[in-house]
Protein backbone atom coordinates (compact mmCIF):
# COMPACT_ATOMS: atom_id res chain seq x y z
CA UNK A 1 0.00 0.00 0.00
CA UNK A 2 2.76 2.50 0.86
CA UNK A 3 5.31 1.65 -2.18
CA UNK A 4 1.88 1.61 -4.64
CA UNK A 5 0.75 5.47 -2.81
CA UNK A 6 4.05 6.47 -3.32
CA UNK A 7 4.62 5.56 -6.93
CA UNK A 8 1.10 7.47 -7.90
CA UNK A 9 2.02 10.48 -5.87
CA UNK A 10 5.75 10.55 -7.97
CA UNK A 11 3.42 10.36 -11.15
CA UNK A 12 1.00 12.98 -10.30
CA UNK A 13 3.87 15.42 -9.39
CA UNK A 14 5.29 14.25 -13.11
CA UNK A 15 1.87 15.41 -14.96
CA UNK A 16 2.21 18.35 -12.89
CA UNK A 17 5.10 18.97 -14.62
CA UNK A 18 4.25 17.93 -18.20
CA UNK A 19 1.52 20.51 -17.90
CA UNK A 20 3.96 23.34 -16.16
CA UNK A 21 6.05 22.86 -19.57
CA UNK A 22 3.49 24.83 -21.75
CA UNK A 23 3.13 27.71 -19.59
CA UNK A 24 7.04 28.13 -19.16
CA UNK A 25 7.96 30.50 -22.45
CA UNK A 26 9.88 32.94 -21.51
CA UNK A 27 12.77 33.17 -19.00
CA UNK A 28 10.42 35.18 -16.57
CA UNK A 29 8.12 31.97 -16.68
CA UNK A 30 10.85 29.90 -15.80
CA UNK A 31 12.39 31.51 -13.01
CA UNK A 32 9.70 33.28 -11.62
CA UNK A 33 6.67 31.31 -12.41
CA UNK A 34 5.30 34.28 -14.74
CA UNK A 35 5.57 36.54 -11.32
CA UNK A 36 1.45 35.62 -10.95
CA UNK A 37 1.64 34.08 -7.77
CA UNK A 38 -1.47 34.54 -5.65
CA UNK A 39 -0.95 34.64 -1.90
CA UNK A 40 -2.29 31.46 -1.01
CA UNK A 41 0.09 29.74 -3.69
CA UNK A 42 2.94 32.06 -2.72
CA UNK A 43 2.10 31.21 1.18
CA UNK A 44 2.29 27.40 0.71
CA UNK A 45 4.95 27.54 -1.72
CA UNK A 46 7.04 29.39 0.71
CA UNK A 47 6.26 26.98 3.36
CA UNK A 48 7.35 24.31 1.19
CA UNK A 49 10.29 25.65 0.46
CA UNK A 50 11.73 25.81 3.78
CA UNK A 51 10.32 23.53 5.72
CA UNK A 52 12.41 20.35 4.13
CA UNK A 53 12.81 16.85 4.87
CA UNK A 54 15.02 18.15 8.29
CA UNK A 55 11.74 19.11 9.84
CA UNK A 56 10.40 15.30 9.23
CA UNK A 57 13.67 13.88 10.13
CA UNK A 58 16.34 15.64 11.33
CA UNK A 59 13.81 17.24 13.99
CA UNK A 60 12.50 14.54 15.98
CA UNK A 61 15.71 13.10 15.92
CA UNK A 62 17.65 16.10 17.28
CA UNK A 63 14.40 16.24 20.05
CA UNK A 64 15.34 12.92 20.33
CA UNK A 65 19.05 13.70 21.62
CA UNK A 66 19.10 16.91 23.10
CA UNK A 67 15.29 17.64 23.89
CA UNK A 68 13.16 20.77 23.85
CA UNK A 69 16.21 23.09 23.60
CA UNK A 70 16.04 21.75 19.31
CA UNK A 71 12.68 23.79 19.28
CA UNK A 72 14.86 27.10 19.11
CA UNK A 73 15.53 25.87 15.50
CA UNK A 74 11.63 26.42 14.58
CA UNK A 75 10.18 29.02 17.35
CA UNK A 76 11.07 32.08 14.96
CA UNK A 77 8.26 30.83 12.33
CA UNK A 78 6.29 32.89 13.57
CA UNK A 79 7.54 36.11 12.44
CA UNK A 80 10.03 35.00 9.61
CA UNK A 81 6.41 35.73 7.38
CA UNK A 82 6.32 39.33 8.79
CA UNK A 83 9.90 40.07 8.68
CA UNK A 84 10.18 39.09 5.09
CA UNK A 85 7.05 41.17 4.26
CA UNK A 86 8.63 44.47 5.35
CA UNK A 87 12.14 44.57 5.18
CA UNK A 88 12.07 42.45 1.32
CA UNK A 89 8.63 41.92 -0.53
CA UNK A 90 8.62 45.72 -1.94
CA UNK A 91 12.27 45.97 -2.83
CA UNK A 92 12.41 42.45 -4.65
CA UNK A 93 9.33 42.85 -6.16
CA UNK A 94 10.08 46.39 -7.58
CA UNK A 95 13.14 45.03 -8.61
CA UNK A 96 11.75 42.52 -10.40
CA UNK A 97 8.85 44.16 -12.20
CA UNK A 98 10.88 47.54 -12.92
CA UNK A 99 14.35 46.19 -13.50
CA UNK A 100 13.73 42.89 -15.16
CA UNK A 101 15.68 41.33 -12.34
CA UNK A 102 15.26 36.90 -12.31
CA UNK A 103 17.36 35.80 -9.58
CA UNK A 104 19.33 37.01 -6.39
CA UNK A 105 22.11 37.90 -8.08
CA UNK A 106 20.31 39.88 -10.71
CA UNK A 107 19.08 41.60 -7.77
CA UNK A 108 23.17 42.71 -5.84
CA UNK A 109 23.88 43.63 -9.26
CA UNK A 110 21.08 46.31 -9.38
CA UNK A 111 21.51 47.27 -6.03
CA UNK A 112 24.60 47.70 -5.88
CA UNK A 113 26.28 48.28 -9.40
CA UNK A 114 29.05 45.52 -8.49
CA UNK A 115 29.71 42.90 -10.50
CA UNK A 116 32.19 41.26 -7.93
CA UNK A 117 29.48 41.16 -5.58
CA UNK A 118 27.12 39.69 -8.02
CA UNK A 119 29.62 36.86 -8.65
CA UNK A 120 30.54 36.04 -5.13
CA UNK A 121 26.74 35.84 -4.51
CA UNK A 122 26.20 33.99 -7.18
CA UNK A 123 29.47 31.25 -6.57
CA UNK A 124 27.89 31.17 -3.23
CA UNK A 125 24.78 30.69 -3.84
CA UNK A 126 25.84 27.60 -6.49
CA UNK A 127 27.67 25.97 -3.60
CA UNK A 128 24.92 26.29 -1.01
CA UNK A 129 22.44 24.76 -3.80
CA UNK A 130 25.06 22.01 -4.66
CA UNK A 131 25.45 20.88 -1.25
CA UNK A 132 21.69 21.35 -0.20
CA UNK A 133 20.41 19.61 -3.42
CA UNK A 134 23.01 16.66 -2.61
CA UNK A 135 21.88 16.30 1.11
CA UNK A 136 18.04 16.18 -0.41
CA UNK A 137 18.23 13.73 -2.96
CA UNK A 138 20.56 11.35 -0.79
CA UNK A 139 17.33 11.72 2.05
CA UNK A 140 14.82 11.07 -0.86
CA UNK A 141 17.00 8.08 -1.65
CA UNK A 142 17.17 6.67 1.49
CA UNK A 143 12.76 7.37 2.08
CA UNK A 144 12.03 5.56 -1.61
CA UNK A 145 14.52 2.77 -1.01
CA UNK A 146 13.06 2.03 2.27
CA UNK A 147 9.37 2.23 1.16
CA UNK A 148 9.96 0.38 -2.54
CA UNK A 149 12.67 -1.73 -0.94
CA UNK A 150 15.48 -1.13 -3.59
CA UNK A 151 19.15 0.00 -3.43
CA UNK A 152 19.68 3.16 -2.20
CA UNK A 153 21.30 4.75 -5.24
CA UNK A 154 18.34 3.20 -7.17
CA UNK A 155 16.17 4.95 -5.05
CA UNK A 156 18.01 8.51 -5.40
CA UNK A 157 17.79 7.66 -9.23
CA UNK A 158 14.40 7.46 -9.00
CA UNK A 159 13.74 10.49 -7.22
CA UNK A 160 15.97 12.31 -9.57
CA UNK A 161 14.54 11.24 -12.25
CA UNK A 162 11.07 12.56 -11.15
CA UNK A 163 12.50 15.93 -9.63
CA UNK A 164 14.35 16.28 -13.49
CA UNK A 165 11.14 15.81 -15.15
CA UNK A 166 8.60 18.30 -13.69
CA UNK A 167 11.73 20.90 -12.88
CA UNK A 168 13.18 21.18 -15.80
CA UNK A 169 9.85 20.59 -18.17
CA UNK A 170 8.04 23.50 -15.86
CA UNK A 171 10.70 25.57 -14.23
CA UNK A 172 9.40 27.16 -11.49
CA UNK A 173 5.84 27.15 -12.47
CA UNK A 174 6.05 23.63 -11.67
CA UNK A 175 8.03 23.97 -9.15
CA UNK A 176 5.68 26.39 -7.39
CA UNK A 177 2.49 24.22 -8.35
CA UNK A 178 4.27 21.23 -6.79
CA UNK A 179 5.01 22.79 -4.10
CA UNK A 180 1.36 24.03 -3.46
CA UNK A 181 0.24 20.41 -3.84
CA UNK A 182 3.37 19.15 -1.30
CA UNK A 183 2.50 21.71 0.86
CA UNK A 184 -0.43 20.58 1.20
CA UNK A 185 0.07 16.82 1.57
CA UNK A 186 2.69 18.05 4.58
CA UNK A 187 -0.03 19.87 6.17
CA UNK A 188 -2.36 17.09 6.27
CA UNK A 189 0.44 14.43 7.23
CA UNK A 190 1.96 16.74 10.22
CA UNK A 191 -0.95 17.34 11.92
CA UNK A 192 -2.01 13.26 11.64
CA UNK A 193 1.04 12.17 12.30
CA UNK A 194 1.13 14.33 15.46
CA UNK A 195 -2.10 13.38 16.67
CA UNK A 196 -1.44 9.58 16.53
CA UNK A 197 2.36 10.10 17.99
CA UNK A 198 0.33 12.03 20.90
CA UNK A 199 -2.11 9.35 21.54
CA UNK A 200 0.72 6.25 20.86
CA UNK A 201 2.84 7.85 23.76
CA UNK A 202 -0.02 8.15 26.09
CA UNK A 203 -0.92 11.52 25.49
CA UNK A 204 1.39 14.67 26.80
CA UNK A 205 1.02 14.44 30.26
CA UNK A 206 2.22 10.62 30.38
CA UNK A 207 4.76 11.34 27.86
CA UNK A 208 6.03 14.46 30.08
CA UNK A 209 5.91 12.17 33.31
CA UNK A 210 7.78 9.42 31.56
CA UNK A 211 10.52 11.71 30.43
CA UNK A 212 10.37 13.84 33.60
CA UNK A 213 10.98 10.31 35.32
CA UNK A 214 14.44 9.61 33.53
CA UNK A 215 16.14 13.08 32.28
CA UNK A 216 14.01 16.21 32.96
CA UNK A 217 16.63 18.32 31.47
CA UNK A 218 15.48 17.26 28.10
CA UNK A 219 11.91 18.92 29.11
CA UNK A 220 14.08 22.03 30.23
CA UNK A 221 13.93 25.36 27.81
CA UNK A 222 17.51 24.54 26.42
CA UNK A 223 17.62 20.79 26.70
CA UNK A 224 20.68 18.81 26.39
CA UNK A 225 23.02 22.02 24.56
CA UNK A 226 22.33 24.90 26.63
CA UNK A 227 21.30 28.38 26.63
CA UNK A 228 24.57 29.88 24.84
CA UNK A 229 23.35 26.85 21.74
CA UNK A 230 19.71 27.51 21.63
CA UNK A 231 20.17 31.52 21.16
CA UNK A 232 22.20 30.60 18.42
CA UNK A 233 20.11 28.79 16.87
CA UNK A 234 17.53 31.23 17.41
CA UNK A 235 19.66 34.22 16.00
CA UNK A 236 20.56 32.00 13.27
CA UNK A 237 17.18 30.81 11.88
CA UNK A 238 15.16 34.26 12.97
CA UNK A 239 17.85 36.48 11.15
CA UNK A 240 19.16 33.73 8.13
CA UNK A 241 15.65 32.48 7.02
CA UNK A 242 15.88 36.63 4.88
CA UNK A 243 18.86 35.10 3.36
CA UNK A 244 17.40 32.01 1.94
CA UNK A 245 17.50 32.06 -1.52
CA UNK A 246 15.06 29.53 -2.13
CA UNK A 247 12.64 31.32 0.17
CA UNK A 248 12.82 35.18 -0.54
CA UNK A 249 13.15 34.51 -4.17
CA UNK A 250 9.05 33.73 -3.57
CA UNK A 251 9.02 37.05 -2.91
CA UNK A 252 9.73 38.07 -6.96
CA UNK A 253 7.00 36.17 -7.77
CA UNK A 254 4.00 37.63 -6.18
CA UNK A 255 1.68 39.14 -8.67
CA UNK A 256 0.88 42.04 -5.94
CA UNK A 257 2.46 43.10 -3.36
CA UNK A 258 -0.73 44.44 -1.65
CA UNK A 259 -2.49 41.00 -1.94
CA UNK A 260 0.57 40.08 1.21
CA UNK A 261 -1.55 41.37 4.05
CA UNK A 262 -2.68 38.20 5.22
CA UNK A 263 0.72 36.27 3.85
CA UNK A 264 2.48 36.18 7.50
CA UNK A 265 0.07 34.34 9.13
CA UNK A 266 -0.68 31.82 6.32
CA UNK A 267 2.63 31.31 6.57
CA UNK A 268 2.85 31.25 10.17
CA UNK A 269 0.51 28.81 10.87
CA UNK A 270 1.61 26.51 7.91
CA UNK A 271 5.01 26.35 9.60
CA UNK A 272 4.09 26.15 13.00
CA UNK A 273 1.38 23.05 11.92
CA UNK A 274 3.98 21.39 10.28
CA UNK A 275 7.02 21.65 13.03
CA UNK A 276 4.31 19.54 15.03
CA UNK A 277 5.81 16.73 14.07
CA UNK A 278 8.87 17.40 15.02
CA UNK A 279 7.94 18.14 18.53
CA UNK A 280 5.18 15.24 18.77
CA UNK A 281 7.35 12.26 17.28
CA UNK A 282 10.46 13.84 19.36
CA UNK A 283 8.00 13.15 22.47
CA UNK A 284 6.61 10.05 21.63
CA UNK A 285 9.99 7.90 20.37
CA UNK A 286 11.58 9.46 23.46
CA UNK A 287 9.36 7.73 25.75
CA UNK A 288 8.71 5.17 24.02
CA UNK A 289 12.10 4.23 24.66
CA UNK A 290 12.23 5.19 28.10
CA UNK A 291 9.63 2.93 28.57
CA UNK A 292 11.22 -0.08 26.76
CA UNK A 293 8.38 -0.22 24.13
CA UNK A 294 11.22 0.54 21.52
CA UNK A 295 14.44 0.09 21.07
CA UNK A 296 17.01 2.75 21.90
CA UNK A 297 17.78 4.36 18.14
CA UNK A 298 21.20 3.83 16.49
CA UNK A 299 21.21 7.00 15.18
CA UNK A 300 19.14 9.78 16.20
CA UNK A 301 17.69 10.54 12.78
CA UNK A 302 15.71 7.13 12.85
CA UNK A 303 13.30 8.53 15.23
CA UNK A 304 10.42 8.66 12.62
CA UNK A 305 11.04 5.60 10.83
CA UNK A 306 11.39 3.69 13.91
CA UNK A 307 8.20 5.65 15.24
CA UNK A 308 6.27 4.57 11.78
CA UNK A 309 7.89 0.88 11.72
CA UNK A 310 7.28 0.07 15.07
CA UNK A 311 4.01 1.73 15.72
CA UNK A 312 1.49 3.08 12.31
CA UNK A 313 -0.43 1.11 10.69
CA UNK A 314 -0.10 1.36 6.77
CA UNK A 315 -2.21 4.32 6.07
CA UNK A 316 -0.23 6.22 8.09
CA UNK A 317 2.83 5.06 7.19
CA UNK A 318 1.96 5.47 3.30
CA UNK A 319 0.75 9.52 4.78
CA UNK A 320 3.75 9.95 6.71
CA UNK A 321 6.11 9.09 3.79
CA UNK A 322 4.24 11.19 1.36
CA UNK A 323 4.68 14.20 3.63
CA UNK A 324 8.64 13.67 3.92
CA UNK A 325 9.22 13.03 0.15
CA UNK A 326 6.65 16.23 -0.10
CA UNK A 327 8.63 18.09 2.23
CA UNK A 328 12.45 16.57 0.45
CA UNK A 329 11.44 17.51 -3.25
CA UNK A 330 9.50 20.94 -2.24
CA UNK A 331 12.93 21.86 -1.40
CA UNK A 332 15.35 20.52 -4.18
CA UNK A 333 12.93 21.61 -7.29
CA UNK A 334 13.59 25.41 -6.13
CA UNK A 335 17.14 24.83 -5.10
CA UNK A 336 17.30 23.24 -9.26
CA UNK A 337 16.07 26.14 -10.60
CA UNK A 338 18.17 28.57 -8.32
CA UNK A 339 21.35 26.56 -9.34
CA UNK A 340 19.84 26.77 -13.04
CA UNK A 341 19.67 30.52 -13.12
CA UNK A 342 23.53 31.05 -12.09
CA UNK A 343 24.71 28.91 -14.55
CA UNK A 344 22.55 29.71 -17.31
CA UNK A 345 22.13 33.68 -16.71
CA UNK A 346 23.75 35.00 -13.20
CA UNK A 347 27.72 33.89 -14.39
CA UNK A 348 27.68 34.47 -17.66
CA UNK A 349 26.27 37.82 -16.99
CA UNK A 350 29.18 38.89 -14.64
CA UNK A 351 31.58 37.32 -17.13
CA UNK A 352 30.00 40.15 -19.51
CA UNK A 353 27.28 37.91 -21.78
CA UNK A 354 24.66 40.16 -22.47
CA UNK A 355 20.96 38.88 -23.56
CA UNK A 356 18.48 37.10 -21.65
CA UNK A 357 18.83 33.16 -21.93
CA UNK A 358 16.23 30.74 -23.85
CA UNK A 359 14.19 28.63 -21.89
CA UNK A 360 16.01 25.58 -23.58
CA UNK A 361 19.37 26.72 -22.32
CA UNK A 362 17.88 27.48 -18.94
CA UNK A 363 16.71 23.74 -19.11
CA UNK A 364 19.92 22.07 -19.83
CA UNK A 365 21.54 23.86 -17.02
CA UNK A 366 19.00 22.77 -14.55
CA UNK A 367 19.80 18.73 -15.99
CA UNK A 368 23.36 19.52 -15.30
CA UNK A 369 22.78 20.85 -11.56
CA UNK A 370 20.99 18.21 -10.88
CA UNK A 371 24.14 15.71 -12.44
CA UNK A 372 26.05 17.63 -10.27
CA UNK A 373 24.56 17.03 -7.46
CA UNK A 374 24.03 13.83 -7.99
CA UNK A 375 27.05 12.82 -8.44
CA UNK A 376 28.16 14.72 -5.52
CA UNK A 377 25.17 13.05 -3.12
CA UNK A 378 26.32 9.23 -4.80
CA UNK A 379 30.23 9.67 -4.65
CA UNK A 380 30.93 11.49 -1.33
CA UNK A 381 27.83 10.55 1.08
CA UNK A 382 29.98 11.00 4.38
CA UNK A 383 29.98 14.37 3.58
CA UNK A 384 26.89 15.39 2.40
CA UNK A 385 24.75 15.99 5.54
CA UNK A 386 27.87 18.39 6.37
CA UNK A 387 27.17 20.04 2.80
CA UNK A 388 23.96 20.69 4.12
CA UNK A 389 24.42 22.30 6.76
CA UNK A 390 26.73 24.32 5.51
CA UNK A 391 24.65 25.14 2.64
CA UNK A 392 22.17 27.08 5.01
CA UNK A 393 24.89 29.05 6.83
CA UNK A 394 26.72 30.26 3.40
CA UNK A 395 22.98 31.46 2.30
CA UNK A 396 22.66 33.09 5.82
CA UNK A 397 26.23 34.55 6.59
CA UNK A 398 26.59 35.78 2.64
CA UNK A 399 23.29 36.96 1.67
CA UNK A 400 21.05 38.38 4.86
CA UNK A 401 22.53 41.84 4.99
CA UNK A 402 22.77 42.57 1.62
CA UNK A 403 19.57 41.79 1.30
CA UNK A 404 17.61 42.20 4.59
CA UNK A 405 19.63 45.50 5.54
CA UNK A 406 21.19 46.82 2.18
CA UNK A 407 17.82 46.78 0.63
CA UNK A 408 16.36 48.97 3.30
CA UNK A 409 19.29 51.29 3.67
CA UNK A 410 20.42 53.65 0.89
CA UNK A 411 24.05 54.81 2.07
CA UNK A 412 24.99 50.54 1.39
CA UNK A 413 27.36 50.72 -0.88
CA UNK A 414 29.70 47.94 -2.87
CA UNK A 415 32.32 48.03 -0.19
CA UNK A 416 29.87 46.99 2.49
CA UNK A 417 28.86 44.17 0.31
CA UNK A 418 32.05 42.85 -0.70
CA UNK A 419 33.01 42.82 2.42
CA UNK A 420 30.08 41.21 4.19
CA UNK A 421 30.03 38.44 1.39
CA UNK A 422 33.72 37.25 1.71
CA UNK A 423 34.26 38.05 5.05
CA UNK A 424 30.30 35.71 5.82
CA UNK A 425 31.28 33.19 3.58
CA UNK A 426 34.69 32.50 4.29
CA UNK A 427 33.54 32.59 8.31
CA UNK A 428 30.63 29.89 7.35
CA UNK A 429 33.31 27.85 5.34
CA UNK A 430 35.93 27.74 8.07
CA UNK A 431 33.52 27.33 11.23
CA UNK A 432 32.20 24.41 9.93
CA UNK A 433 35.42 22.93 8.49
CA UNK A 434 36.63 23.26 12.27
CA UNK A 435 33.70 22.13 13.98
CA UNK A 436 33.62 18.56 11.51
CA UNK A 437 37.04 18.14 12.73
CA UNK A 438 36.39 18.87 16.15
CA UNK A 439 38.32 22.26 16.30
CA UNK A 440 35.65 24.17 16.69
CA UNK A 441 35.82 25.51 20.92
CA UNK A 442 32.82 27.89 21.07
CA UNK A 443 29.02 26.71 21.97
CA UNK A 444 27.84 29.13 19.45
CA UNK A 445 26.70 27.61 16.38
CA UNK A 446 29.45 28.60 13.43
CA UNK A 447 26.81 29.51 11.08
CA UNK A 448 25.62 31.92 13.62
CA UNK A 449 28.91 33.26 14.14
CA UNK A 450 29.60 33.48 10.56
CA UNK A 451 26.27 35.69 9.86
CA UNK A 452 26.43 37.87 13.08
CA UNK A 453 30.75 38.94 11.80
CA UNK A 454 28.94 39.29 8.16
CA UNK A 455 26.14 41.57 9.38
CA UNK A 456 28.72 43.64 11.66
CA UNK A 457 31.34 43.83 8.61
CA UNK A 458 28.58 44.73 6.41
CA UNK A 459 27.36 47.83 9.09
CA UNK A 460 30.44 48.98 9.64
CA UNK A 461 31.75 49.89 6.46
CA UNK A 462 28.19 51.32 5.79
CA UNK A 463 28.42 53.08 8.70
CA UNK A 464 31.40 54.50 8.43
CA UNK A 465 32.02 58.27 7.93
CA UNK A 466 32.32 58.83 4.37
CA UNK A 467 35.85 60.71 4.48
CA UNK A 468 37.20 57.37 6.50
CA UNK A 469 34.86 54.83 3.83
CA UNK A 470 37.11 52.22 1.36
CA UNK A 471 37.43 54.31 -1.72
CA UNK A 472 36.97 57.75 -0.46
CA UNK A 473 40.08 59.16 -1.46
CA UNK B 1 18.41 52.19 14.32
CA UNK B 2 21.60 50.89 12.19
CA UNK B 3 23.41 51.60 14.77
CA UNK B 4 21.51 49.80 17.26
CA UNK B 5 20.98 46.89 15.26
CA UNK B 6 25.20 47.14 14.95
CA UNK B 7 25.65 47.12 18.85
CA UNK B 8 22.62 44.74 19.45
CA UNK B 9 24.71 42.19 17.22
CA UNK B 10 28.07 42.82 18.41
CA UNK B 11 26.35 42.06 21.95
CA UNK B 12 25.18 38.46 20.82
CA UNK B 13 28.57 38.02 19.14
CA UNK B 14 30.14 38.38 22.18
CA UNK B 15 27.60 37.03 24.61
CA UNK B 16 28.25 33.60 22.42
CA UNK B 17 32.18 33.86 22.01
CA UNK B 18 32.33 34.61 26.11
CA UNK B 19 29.05 32.46 27.02
CA UNK B 20 27.31 35.11 28.41
CA UNK B 21 23.42 33.84 27.80
CA UNK B 22 21.59 37.35 29.45
CA UNK B 23 23.55 39.46 27.21
CA UNK B 24 22.67 37.39 24.17
CA UNK B 25 19.43 36.95 24.80
CA UNK B 26 18.80 40.66 25.11
CA UNK B 27 21.47 41.19 21.79
CA UNK B 28 19.14 38.64 19.65
CA UNK B 29 15.62 40.52 20.56
CA UNK B 30 16.96 44.29 20.10
CA UNK B 31 18.17 42.58 17.03
CA UNK B 32 15.75 41.45 15.56
CA UNK B 33 13.69 44.17 16.59
CA UNK B 34 15.76 46.82 14.92
CA UNK B 35 15.93 45.32 11.67
CA UNK B 36 12.08 45.25 11.45
CA UNK B 37 12.28 48.71 12.79
CA UNK B 38 13.84 49.79 9.22
CA UNK B 39 10.39 49.39 7.56
CA UNK B 40 7.75 48.30 10.25
CA UNK B 41 5.74 51.65 10.85
CA UNK B 42 4.30 51.20 13.92
CA UNK B 43 6.79 52.10 17.12
CA UNK B 44 4.39 50.63 19.16
CA UNK B 45 3.94 47.82 17.92
CA UNK B 46 8.52 47.39 17.72
CA UNK B 47 8.12 48.13 21.61
CA UNK B 48 5.59 45.39 22.35
CA UNK B 49 7.70 42.74 20.06
CA UNK B 50 10.46 43.84 22.27
CA UNK B 51 9.45 44.12 25.97
CA UNK B 52 7.50 40.63 24.99
CA UNK B 53 10.45 38.68 23.48
CA UNK B 54 12.65 40.00 26.43
CA UNK B 55 10.12 39.11 28.62
CA UNK B 56 9.68 35.63 27.75
CA UNK B 57 13.78 34.99 27.07
CA UNK B 58 15.06 36.32 30.53
CA UNK B 59 11.93 34.32 32.25
CA UNK B 60 13.40 31.01 30.75
CA UNK B 61 16.72 32.12 31.45
CA UNK B 62 16.31 32.77 35.12
CA UNK B 63 13.67 29.79 35.94
CA UNK B 64 14.90 27.25 33.63
CA UNK B 65 15.75 25.26 36.71
CA UNK B 66 12.03 25.47 37.66
CA UNK B 67 10.16 22.27 37.80
CA UNK B 68 6.93 22.95 38.71
CA UNK B 69 4.32 21.35 36.87
CA UNK B 70 1.54 23.25 34.67
CA UNK B 71 -0.85 22.15 32.05
CA UNK B 72 0.22 18.91 29.53
CA UNK B 73 2.38 17.46 32.25
CA UNK B 74 4.91 20.39 31.32
CA UNK B 75 6.90 22.15 33.49
CA UNK B 76 6.18 25.43 33.45
CA UNK B 77 9.29 27.01 31.38
CA UNK B 78 9.09 23.99 28.77
CA UNK B 79 5.13 25.31 28.56
CA UNK B 80 6.23 29.43 28.87
CA UNK B 81 8.03 27.88 25.95
CA UNK B 82 6.29 26.60 23.81
CA UNK B 83 2.94 28.74 24.36
CA UNK B 84 4.40 32.29 24.93
CA UNK B 85 7.31 31.99 22.36
CA UNK B 86 5.92 29.55 19.85
CA UNK B 87 2.47 29.67 19.90
CA UNK B 88 1.72 33.44 20.72
CA UNK B 89 3.62 35.20 18.42
CA UNK B 90 2.15 33.46 15.60
CA UNK B 91 -0.97 35.78 16.48
CA UNK B 92 1.21 38.35 17.93
CA UNK B 93 3.68 39.41 15.04
CA UNK B 94 1.11 38.33 11.99
CA UNK B 95 -2.16 40.56 13.48
CA UNK B 96 0.70 43.58 14.27
CA UNK B 97 1.82 43.28 10.59
CA UNK B 98 -2.06 42.93 9.64
CA UNK B 99 -2.78 46.06 11.47
CA UNK B 100 -0.30 48.15 10.18
CA UNK B 101 -0.47 47.06 6.80
CA UNK B 102 -1.99 50.15 5.40
CA UNK B 103 0.40 52.27 7.06
CA UNK B 104 3.58 50.30 5.50
CA UNK B 105 1.77 49.84 2.27
CA UNK B 106 0.71 53.59 2.22
CA UNK B 107 4.14 54.88 3.41
CA UNK B 108 6.21 53.39 0.53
Amino acid sequence: MIAGAIVAYLALLSLIGVWSARRSRRSSDFYLAGRRLGLLTAALATMASIMSGFVFVGGPGLFYSVGLGSFWIVISASFTGAMMCWLLARPLHTMAADAGCLTIPDVILVRYGCRFSSGFAAVAILLGVLGYLATQLLALGIVLAGVLGTSIWLGILLGAFVLVLYTTAGGMVAAVYTDVVQGGVMLVSTSVIFGYALSAGGGFDGMSAVILSQAPELLSPWGLVGPVTCLGWFSLFALGSLGQPHVVHKMMMIRDVRLLKHFPWILAVCMTVCSLVWLGVGLSVKSLVFQGDLPALAHPDDAIISFLHARAPAWLGALAYAGIVSAIMSTADSFSNIGAGVLARDLPRVLGRQGEPTVQRSRTFSVLVFTFALIFALSVKGLVAYAGILGFGIFAAALTPLLAVGLNWPAANFWSARASLIAGTVAAVAGEAMSRLGLYPLQIPPACLALLLSFIVFLGIGLMPKRCAPGSA
Amino acid sequence: MLWLLLFALVAVLIGGIVGLPTVMATGVVTGIVALAALKCPSRFLLAAFWIWLEGMLLYLLFASHDRTLSAFGLPRPALVMLAGLWLAPILLWPLGFALTYKKWTGRE
